[in-house]
This record gives C-alpha cells, structure tokens and sequence, in this order.
C-alpha cells in the first residue's frame, strides 16, 4: 500500500511539474497551465467582432498612424481594411491558413503563403500573423508553467510555450497572463535559436460582455532599433451579427 | 447662394485658366469643376465621399548620348562629345492624383480620379471613372477601370487585355514617375503593382458573379469609343461617325476557383476575330509562385476560308497554327519576402520578386538587323525586383529587366526614404547596358540617370 501511495505520489509531483498544477504554500492546488491557457483563450476567441481601431507606428524619425476596421468571425477569418488616406481602401483577408492582400490602386488581390506571412504589417512591428492567426494557442503549442510574477502592479502567471509545429507563428512564446482576469499582460516571442524577436506589452484592458479584451498594446520587434508599434482600439462590439459574406474574394475586391 | 457663386468664380476662373493658357478641352474643364465640387461638398458631406491625393515631384539628370531622343526624333541638342555638360540635361516633372469615392452605399460604389502631368504644359487624364453596383447574386461595373487578369508584375501571358509583356517599358528614374514610386517600407506592396506601375485602364463593362468563397466568373464586354471620331466638342456629328458592327467588338469571359491551395483561371478574349485564350495558377511550393499561359487563334481564315482546299488538316497547318505558335507565351514568376538578420545590429526584410516570359516559338539567337530599342522577335526576357527593408522607413530596392538572348539590360536603384507620414523621399540611379542594337543599350537616351523626388500622399 505504502509503494502505491509513493507511486501516486510521485506520478503527481512529476505530472505537476509537467503542466505547472502543483499546490501553493498556503495548501490551494492551482490551475494547470493548460487551463490558464484557455482561460486566455475564453478571452481571445469571440462568435464574432467589429473593431475600429489605429496603429501608431514609431521609429527613430517620428510616427505614422494608420487607421483600420476589422471584422473577425469565429478563429479563423478575419478582414482587415485600412481607412486612412495613404492606405485607404488596403484590405487583408486570412481565411483557412492563408492571406489574400487587396492593393486598391493596382486594384489586384495578391495570395500569400508560407514565410511571407510573418512579414511586418504597412511596416510596423506587427506581422500579417500577429494581427489575423493564432488564436488557438493549446493546438500549436506545448505549455509549461514557469512560475508567478508581479508585471507593473499585477499578478501574473508566467507560461513557457514550445511550437508543437512549424505552422506556429513564434517557436517559441513566454506569457504573462493576469491572475485575475486571465488577459495576456506581456508577451515575449523568440525564434528557434531562443533569440528574442518580439515583446508586446498590454497597456489597457477593458471588460466588454463578461471578456477582458486589451485595447491598448505595444509591440516592440527586438531586432529593429527604436521601435514600437502602439495598437490601440477605440471601439469594439463582440458577439455581433457579422456577413459571412466579408470573408471571400468577391468582397475583397469590392 | 454663397456656394453657388463661390462655384460659378471658380468655375470661371478655371476656364478662363484652362481655354486660355493651358489649351485643354471643355471637357477637362468640367472635370476639374466637378472634382472641385467634391472637394468643397466634401467638407459637409464628409461621410459620404473620401479623398485621397497623391503628389510626385522629381528631379532628372539624364544623358543624352546622341542628337535622337527617346522616340527617335532630333532634339536639337549638340551631339554628346565626351563633354559631360553638352551630354546631360537636368529636366523636371510633378505628377498628380486626386481620388474621390463614394462611401456611404454599401452596395453601390463610384470612383472617379484624375491625374496631371505638369512640366511647363499640362496633360491631364482621367485614369479611372466608374460606378459598381452590387446585387444579391452579381456586380455590375460600368466605366473607365482596369481589370486585373492573370498573374505576374511585370510578366503576365494571362493579361490579355492588357497585353502580357510589360517589359516594353524601359525601367528607368526619368520616363515616368511610376518608375520610381517603389513602395518602401511595405514590403508587401512591392510584389503588387500597388506602385502605380504599369495599371493600364480602359472603358468597359463588367459582370461578375461569384459562386463560393474563392470562385467568380467574369465577363467583360469593351465597347467602341467614338468621341475621338467626332468633328469637335459636339456631339451633333455623331451620325457622321461609322460606328464598327457588334460583330467586331471585344468581349471576354474568366473563371476564377481554387484547388487544394491552388488558384486556378482561365478564359479569354474575343477581339477583331482573335481569340486569346489563357490559364493562370497561382500557388505556394516553399515559396510563392504563379504561371500563366496565352497565345492566339485567328478566326478570320476559318470564318472566310478559302473557296476550295486541298486537305483541311492542311488549311490548319498553313492558315492558323503558325498564328498559334508565334503568339504562345508563358511567363512564371516566384516571389515572397523573408526577414533575416545577418548581422546583430542589421535586420533585414528582404522581398523579392523574379519573372520570366518565354514565346517559345520565336528567335532563341541574336540578330544583327535588330533595330535598336526595339524587341526583334526574342523568346526570353527575364525581371527581377528586390527591396530591402531596414526598418520601417528606409528601404533599399533593385528592379531589373535583362534580355539574356542579346545580353541587354535595363536596371534601377535607389533609396526611399518614408519620412513622415504619407511622405517620401526617392533617390535612384538607373542604367541601361548592351550593344547598339540590342533592345536596350548604352548608346542611347537615358542610358544613364539620376534622379531626387519626392511623394506625398494625403
């Protein structure tokens, strides 16, 4: 008896490690990090969104806003269309995996797959997969928690995550997601090699129907010297009617 | 009242600017009277249009090697005799746009932009002017617009409207502004022809109907234009003008629908009794990648054969095929863009795009009768265009086009600078090399060029 005992004993302790689901000092057993992870989730994936939102793209010669609304249906569509005048009338389409890209002076869809996907968004620290993919983090990554941590002012949750495979944006992710509200407070993505490439940084979060959603953040990309790309969104309305419809070439091209 | 009268001087002003010192049409004139008008409702209207406005201006030190210009006429000028004074002339140029669109349908949509050349005299164009109407099974567009058929930049054998080879064009900082106007700091953009480059327009009308999320069929018909055949202005002439028979106008169709992760399109276009028949794809295979294919069949020897023949096998052979084979062209292309760091303090996005055209049936050797600057018949031409991000204001790009049959090339560099927003500066070099009579060359105008300009968008 007393071998199974020790047996489950260890089996827990190892399994705990593993996903982080270990008891505190004060005897509370805590979340595994997988049910952190989709407890996150909860808070990313939406029925439905419209978004109104701007980038403000800064680097060591000044800053460039870009205006933009967004529609998203379910964890995979997305319709981006940018409303300011140098990029007006820009629209990015992902849909099943891939980028379909409207450039309306040449008046031309472009189809992107592959690497290209990870290119900067108009330039900024944004990729094309950082804006539209990537919701579904349990499917792409394996999770290790790593421990807790204060991050300016708030309790955090701090996750290892491992691409599972290559169809993952990042190889490999750290998140800092909030112990109250289960929103990503801090981001930090690195390529292969475990150099950092990116660092997003939530500034505001606002509870919109029950969900926490940021509405103000900031990615840094590592590699580019003084510079940030501020995201911020000024209206949002979830769980809304959105057309099938916006998400297909002929919309695209309208 | 106030407006009314603010519009009738404006108006008057304008005409009296344009009919008296500019010498351009009527037409023109109430072009710009109607655009004015967009501008000034716009300010009360303001969520029913949107305007957008694009300046280019430039400066060009271009040489001039011989006493010929670009077009093979005598410019006047002294002979280039080694002298870099008498060889190169500085000449400037500033390009406009004004786009106005509709924005408050959602089902119908309408665009109207004006552009203007302005160099000591104005030209002034309407590149696009439309309306599109959307239904709940299918759109109608109906107007001046371009229509994007096939796949490729430079290259395209599946643009039949159009015409597929784009490489007439020598790339260079000083024929047109387009040229230079590489689109820094979007990567992205640079794999479109989002630049201005090479968007051809015309007149016609559209239907398209999609049938899934990724299919359509297009139609398109192109009718005859006939203000030109008018005696003036006025369209009291009209009659005067010979309207050609429905028989003779253009009309094509498409079909547009993807495969596993293939886009697949055909169709073709109806034209003087010609068929041009294409096939795109476009896919990925560890980069991104498109072909296309087109050629020609001459109807006339089929709809008036001949009275008699001895073997229609034969007739085929002699009256159409040929036709066939001289006009089959493929052209390919791969593009994509990576971001590497090859240094710490250095990363880089990199895109790219190369291109070839192939008209397997034409000359594979050099010829010596070849005219200068002019492509004698060659089956290979080959593009490539490279940027380099830096971050995201300065990009570094390279486009060339090469004729690898008689060696010949035309390449451009330069800088771009995206300094504030909506705002660039654009420093290039462009160069030609080859013999004298190869399809580009150093002999000739601007076989060497230098150029600072600068765009604004807003």
């Amino acid at each position: 008896m007393k071998d199974i005992v020790r047996s489950v004993s260890i089996f827990y302790l190892f399994f705990s490690l593993l996903v982080g689901g270990w008891g505190d000092s004060a005897g509370r057993v805590r979340m595994t990090a997988d049910e952190i992870l989709k407890r996150m989730e909860e808070n990313n994936v939406y029925k439905s969104s419209e978004i109104d939102g701007a980038f403000i793209i800064t680097d060591r010669f000044g800053f460039r806003k870009k205006t933009f609304k967004l529609y998203s249906k379910g964890e995979d569509k997305v319709l981006i269309v940018f409303t300011n005048p140098e990029d007006e009338g820009q629209k990015i389409l992902r849909i099943e995996g891939e980028i379909y890209l409207y450039f309306p002076g040449a008046e031309e869809i472009i189809h992107l797959q592959g690497s290209a996907l990870r290119d900067s968004m108009l330039g900024s620290d944004f990729s094309y997969e950082d804006m539209t993919g990537e919701k579904e983090f349990r499917t792409l990554y394996d999770v290790l928690f790593v421990g807790e941590e204060n991050v300016k002012g708030k309790e955090c949750y701090r996750l290892h995550l491992t691409a599972k495979t290559g169809s993952a944006v990042y190889p490999v992710e750290e998140l800092w997601i909030s112990k109250q509200t289960f929103s990503l407070i801090r981001g930090r993505y690195y390529a292969l090699s475990g150099r950092p490439l990116k660092e997003l940084e939530v500034k505001e979060i606002k509870k919109i129907e029950g969900k926490f959603i940021p509405v103000h953040l900031i990615m840094r990309d590592l590699l580019k010297k003084d510079s940030k790309t501020e995201l911020i969104i000024d209206r949002i309305n979830i769980n809304i009617p959105v057309d099938e419809k916006l998400f297909s070439l002929e919309e695209l091209s309208w | 009242m106030v407006m009314q009268f603010l519009l009738r001087l404006f108006y008057d002003f304008l005409s009296f600017l344009f009919e008296r010192l500019l010498f351009v049409s009527r037409f023109m004139v109430l072009c710009m009277v109607f655009l004015l008008f967009f501008f000034v409702s716009g300010i009360e209207l303001e969520a029913e249009s949107f305007t957008t406005g694009r300046i280019v201006s430039y400066v060009s030190l271009v040489d001039f090697p011989e006493t010929v210009n670009a077009f093979g006429g005598d410019t006047g000028s002294p002979a280039g005799d080694g002298n870099l004074f008498d060889r190169f002339r500085l000449i400037g140029l500033t390009k406009e746009s004004i786009i106005v669109k509709s924005l408050k349908n959602q089902n119908v949509k309408g665009l109207v932009e004006l552009s203007a050349t302005l160099s000591n005299n104005l030209l002034l164009d309407i590149p696009r002017a439309y309306v599109k109407v959307r239904f709940p099974s299918f759109r109608l567009l109906i107007g001046k617009a371009h229509v994007s058929w096939g796949e490729g930049f430079m290259f395209n054998s599946g643009d039949v409207i159009f015409g597929g080879n784009r490489g007439s064009a020598v790339i260079s900082c000083y024929s047109s502004s387009s040229s230079m106007t590489d689109n820094g700091g979007f990567s992205i953009g640079a794999l479109s022809g989002e630049n201005g480059s090479f968007i051809s327009t015309t007149w016609l009308g559209d239907l398209y109907i999609p049938f899934g999320r990724f299919s359509y069929a297009e139609f398109v018909i192109f009718p005859y234009l006939f203000l030109s055949s008018l005696n003036g202005d006025s369209f009291d002439s009209i009659e005067s003008v010979t309207f050609p028979t429905l028989k003779t106008t253009s009309l094509g169709m498409r079909i547009v629908s993807k495969l596993w992760k293939t886009k697949i399109e055909a169709g073709g276009l109806w034209k003087d009794n010609n068929l041009l028949p294409y096939i795109s794809l476009q896919g990925h295979l560890f980069v991104n990648w498109s072909l296309s294919c087109s050629t020609r069949v001459d109807f006339e020897p089929i709809l008036n054969p001949p009275d008699a023949f001895d073997d229609f096998n034969d007739f085929l052979a002699d009256s159409v095929f040929p036709d066939i084979k001289e006009n089959l062209s493929l052209s390919g292309a791969i593009y994509g863009g990576e971001n590497v760091t090859p240094f710490p303090w250095l990363p880089i996005g990199i895109s790219y795009r190369l291109e070839s055209l192939i008209f397997p049936f034409l000359g594979w050797n050099e010829r010596e009768d070849a005219t200068r600057g002019l492509n004698p018949g060659y089956a290979l031409f080959m593009y490539g265009d490279a940027s380099l991000s830096f971050d995201s204001s300065l990009t570094w790009f390279l486009r060339g086009i090469v004729s690898p049959i008689d060696f010949s090339g035309s390449f451009y560099t330069g800088t771009r600078w995206s300094m504030y927003q909506g705002f660039s500066m654009i420093f290039g070099l462009s160069f030609q090399g080859g013999d004298s009579n190869d399809v580009w060359g150093w002999d000739r105008f601007g076989d060497f060029a230098l150029l600072v300009g600068c765009e604004f968008k807003f």
